[in-house]
């Protein structure tokens, strides 16, 4: 896991660098040179692990559970899908990185933040004097922008998927963004008042974002879509007719309920499942029938000893003084039926076909 | 040819392939169909052995891929020895070969750089990164303040390119007068609760903890933790031209079963706030004070183990005000201090967000030069107006002296006082500004009333303010307990500007009380003089229908005070509804319309333009209402006129510049009468 994100952040770094020195898109960002890439590359690694990280919670109950295979966003793996499930994996990854640049942006962490405002052209100086400085919001998206597109360089419609998804995820966070109001006018009536827009909890945008993964649309362009320069723009044109805040994909999903190696799932089995639970909602008490049921695996009970932390006194900031319960929790897993069918279904096969023949 | 696929025994060596490597091998000879299918199979069947041989070998190694190794081992068991070497070149030009095509695959080749040159670039990115990450925390301000430099003269070249190719889609609110800036507080650690400022960036940084949740944060005491906000941020200074500066809080709360928020929760804060000119001398203490404030959260979601984690909506907290900005660099720290009866049950306080909010310097500029533009015109005509009274025989009437209050009112509203600030520290200006403007108010309201009885037409005498003592009287009482409640947050706020009459349970019932009667007499005041318009139409109506039977003078000067009145009237119900419906579209629309693709800005434009509507309308009326100096010259008796130059006054009248003598004079004889 560890191993795997630092390589996912130098492979962010390097490809950046790349493109600094190679395509001359003008822009602020990028005429500083790669120095100032360094300085964001770990809030940006940060940001797409807690994109990963809340894409884990939200698929905690379903049959794909965000494996750690649909970390590799780039174009390097051979085995690219464009499912629904990736769609997810992208928007989530940009909205991580963009909401962590905004947050770690109002933290002072940047130099250039807030005020790097396209409109004023220059920072801190006269621009922020005349007119204030544009959100951090904005800050966050652009550098995102610059870091996560950039991944994508081809110019196929898979590429076009990534990026329609990644700005998807971008719009996710600013369209749960709150706003907010303080009136202070004479005598603090509401005669002026300032309205700013409030960074949500991550969970929102998740939330927000798995609403879309349901409501992701299909985009039926891999027949027949050769690479020409025609269907490339057939391809820019149908996904500038989706709307941005939409998902889409170009693939159906595989079945998840069966191990896939080299697409790198594992499966269902052996996976926990709810059954029980007054607070529960009704997908997550589903949960047992979707993972096991209807994938032909058997429910199996485990009951086990926890130790928790109960009556509880808190002081703010970090001390709490609690005592120790002990209580038995039961578990549900997801288990083979009768125990040999899945083995000859998935293991088996691939075996068998490779099965070498012995002459002597 | 049919070398049909779905059966694995027939799988063979692709036959072109034989027969080409045939021709390379023996161009001359020809060989028979059969002899070639022989030397397929055989092909086939020294595939099969070795890939056997080789496979089994790795079997018994324990490994589960089969590896080059196993393969010159299975040739070496089966009596091939003698092809080992040439093996093994073949291997080493696979394994080139399979490098280049991974290499082409990931399109580095198409980038047009070598790969070496690339591999050096990474190899001097990664070197870069270890190095700056060493040198950061000496050198990243300086470099920080070299790179802004360099950057602004950049993106000062970029911003006209970078402007045509972003694409602008959201709508930045630009125009707006005052702006919010969000600063997210540094958690630093002060663990012998030191005295000093703890800065968040910058050369002498803070100890810090990124989250509660580190470990270094579990052997700390809440009483260790200082909340630490830079306003501005880097790379950006303060200036008097914000005017002023107000800070508001916004927490973030975790929801935990075992640490709930409790109801009509209090949280104690201990907050200071520094200052500085420069970045490298020493924070000078401003203000620092204990305040306490009412915590009011809300949970989106039900309160179960599940939800745990999730934030809480807490409502923002009023935390500062500062009447003037003289200071590049403000520090605010700040701290929860927590024993058993304080700060108990405020949750699992997570983050806490410091809103800055500032006049826009742009703003500042184009208000305070619409002010020095207009002071000049209203004083002027204030003075030409009571020099034109002057000069008349008799004494000034009421109205004129309503309209006087008004330009005077209206004068020191426009007096452009906002230049001193930019020079001095003045926290009073606040304060200042919203006496003057209580003062236009309060005179504004007096000439509507005033206004209104001098065109009541019934035979009483209204020459003075007693007369209306009722609505006079409202105003005055309405406007100084406003006063007073904005004595008692803005006026504290001199000497405390983390002050809030919000705060207590006691002061928010007092103000609230306030604002209650402020509203219930102003309420009243509007009552009244809807009921006083009512009835000045009613008396039109009824001097209407006796027009026909009066004397010709007579029916003139009536027409005259009818259209007079219902001028104003007309011009004042107009500034009154643009001012009602500018504000509320103001509050609604969130700063711009949207009209089709067109976004419009009208934060800005709005209140200048209601100001400069406002100091038209007093212009106009003390123009208008100024008595004529050709009446002071050709008349000066009480009645003379009236019944010699009828046709002369009609065109007077109808401006309205004679009118309140007029009325006077008339009412004042019938009454006599």
């Amino acid at each position: 896991m560890f191993m795997h994100l630092e390589v996912f952040y130098y492979v962010f770094i390097l490809l950046a660098h790349m493109r600094s020195c190679c395509c001359w898109s003008v822009n602020n960002f990028l005429m500083t040179g790669p120095k100032a890439y360094l300085i964001y590359s770990s809030s940006v690694a940060a940001g797409a692990q807690s994109g990963i990280e809340e894409c884990k919670y939200q698929f905690a109950w379903d049959r794909w559970n965000c494996p750690e295979r649909a970390l590799q966003l780039s174009t390097h793996s051979s085995l690219r899908s464009a499912n629904r499930e990736t769609a997810f994996v992208h928007a989530i990854s940009s909205a991580g990185v963009m909401y962590t640049l905004t947050r770690n942006c109002s933290l002072g962490d940047f130099d250039n933040c807030g005020c790097d405002d396209s409109r004023n052209g220059q920072r801190g100086g006269h621009g922020w004097l005349w007119g204030g400085c544009s959100d951090n919001v904005g800050f966050g998206e652009a550098i995102s922008k610059q870091f996560v597109d950039a991944l994508e360089t081809g110019q196929d419609a898979r590429a076009a998927m990534n990026l329609h998804n990644n700005e998807a995820g971008r719009k996710a966070v600013k369209g749960t963004m709150q706003r907010t109001c303080k009136c202070h006018g004479v005598s603090g009536s509401c005669t002026t008042q300032t309205c700013w827009l409030q960074l949500p909890e991550f969970r929102e945008v998740g939330n927000y974002l798995k609403e879309k993964y349901h409501r992701a649309l299909k985009v039926d362009l891999l027949r027949g879509a050769g690479n020409s320069a025609a269907s490339r723009g057939a391809v820019t044109e149908t996904f500038s007719s989706i709307s941005r805040k939409e998902l889409v994909h170009l693939e159906d999903s595989p079945d998840y309920c069966l191990e896939n190696r080299t697409l790198g799932f594992p499966g269902t089995e052996g996976r926990e499942c709810l059954k029980k639970g007054k607070s529960l909602s009704k997908w997550e008490k589903r949960s047992c029938k979707r993972l096991c049921g209807e994938c032909g695996l058997a429910v199996e009970e485990r009951k086990a000893e926890t130790v928790s932390s109960c009556n509880c006194k808190f002081h703010w900031c970090c001390a709490v003084k609690c005592e120790q319960c002990r209580k038995t929790v039961t578990k549900y897993f997801c288990v083979k039926r009768g125990g040999q069918r899945g083995r000859n279904e998935s293991g088996g096969s691939r075996r068998k076909n490779l099965r070498l023949r012995k002459k002597h | 040819m049919a070398s049909s696929s779905g059966n694995d025994d027939d799988l063979t060596i692709p036959r072109a392939a034989i027969n080409k490597m045939i021709k390379e091998t023996l161009p001359n000879v020809r060989v028979a169909n059969d002899a070639r299918e022989l030397v397929v199979n055989c092909c086939t069947e020294f595939i099969h052995l070795i890939s056997s041989e080789a496979n089994e070998i790795c079997n018994k190694s324990d490994k589960k891929t089969i590896s080059p190794e196993h393969v010159i081992n299975a040739l070496e068991s089966l009596g091939f020895a003698s092809y080992i070497t040439e093996v093994k070149d073949v291997l080493q030009e696979c394994k080139t070969v399979a490098l280049k095509r991974r290499k082409a695959s990931s399109r580095l080749e198409n980038l047009g750089i070598p790969e070496e040159e690339l591999l050096r670039q990474q190899q001097e990115l990664f070197a870069k990164a270890r190095q700056q990450q060493a040198e950061l925390a000496q050198q990243e301000w300086l470099q920080m303040q070299q790179a802004a430099q360099q950057a602004q003269m950049a993106a000062a070249s970029a911003s006209a390119a970078q402007q045509a190719g972003s694409s602008q889609d959201e709508d930045e609110e630009d125009d707006i007068p005052t702006i919010a800036i969000r600063y997210l507080a540094t958690k630093c650690i002060n663990r012998h609760r030191a005295r000093g400022w703890l800065t968040p960036w910058g050369p002498n940084r803070c100890q810090q903890v990124k989250t509660f949740d580190e470990p270094l944060a579990k052997t700390l005491d809440a009483n260790d933790i200082v909340f630490a906000a830079h306003l501005p941020l880097p790379n950006a200074e303060m200036s008097p031209w914000f005017q002023y500066m107000l800070a508001v809080l916004q927490f973030d709360i975790a929801f935990k079963m075992i640490n709930q928020i409790e109801d009509d929760v209090v949280i104690t804060m201990d907050a200071g706030i520094a200052c500085r000119d420069d970045l490298k001398s020493e924070w000078a203490a401003k203000f620092h004070s204990v305040e306490r404030r009412p915590l009011r959260c809300t949970l989106a979601v039900p309160k179960t183990y599940e939800n745990e984690g999730r934030f809480y909506h807490c409502d923002p907290v009023p935390f500062l005000e500062l009447g003037t900005v003289a200071h590049k660099y403000f520090l605010i720290n700040l701290r929860l201090p927590v024993n058993d009866t304080v700060n108990v049950g405020i949750g699992e306080i997570k983050d806490i967000h410091v809103v800055g909010i500032h006049q826009n310097g742009g703003f500042t500029k184009v208000w305070i030069s619409i002010k020095t533009v207009f002071s000049p015109w209203i004083l002027g005509a204030t003075a030409w107006f009571w020099h034109r009274i002057g000069l008349m025989t008799r004494p000034p009437v009421l109205l004129e002296k309503g309209i006087l209050a008004l330009g005077v009112s209206m004068t020191s509203l426009n007096l452009p006082v906002e230049w001193l600030s930019l020079g001095f520290e003045w926290t009073w200006m606040l304060l200042l500004e919203d006496v003057r403007q209580g003062l236009f108010y309060s005179a504004l309201f007096c000439f509507w009333v005033v206004f209104c009885g001098e065109h009541l037409m019934d035979q009483s005498r209204r020459n003075r303010l007693s007369a209306y003592w009722w609505q006079v009287g409202l105003v005055v009482f309405g406007s100084s307990v406003l006063l007073v409640f904005d004595l008692s947050e803005r006026g504290v706020h001199l000497a405390n500007p983390f002050y809030s009459v919000w705060a207590s349970d006691i002061g928010t019932r007092v103000s609230m009380t306030f604002i209650f009667v402020a509203g219930i007499s102003v309420c009243l005041y509007f009552l009244s003089l809807c009921h006083m318009v009512r009835r000045v139409f009613r008396n039109i109506g009824g001097k209407r229908q006796q027009l026909p039977a009066m004397p010709e003078a007579r029916r003139l000067h009536y027409k005259g005070i009818i259209f007079r009145f219902k001028f104003l009237m007309l011009v004042t119900l107009a500034c009154a509804a643009m001012t009602v419906i500018f504000f509320i579209l103001n509050q609604v629309s969130e700063g711009h319309w949207h009209w089709g693709d067109y976004t419009l800005q009208v934060h800005s434009a709005f209140l200048t333009g209601i100001y400069g509507m406002w100091n038209l309308y007093v212009f106009t009326i003390i123009f208008l209402y100024a008595p004529s100096h050709k009446h002071h010259k050709s008349a000066d008796g009480q009645h003379a006129d009236v019944a010699q130059m009828p046709e002369s006054r009609e065109m007077r009248l109808t401006r309205g510049d004679q009118g309140p003598t007029e009325t006077y004079r008339i009412t004042g004889k019938r009454a006599e009468e």
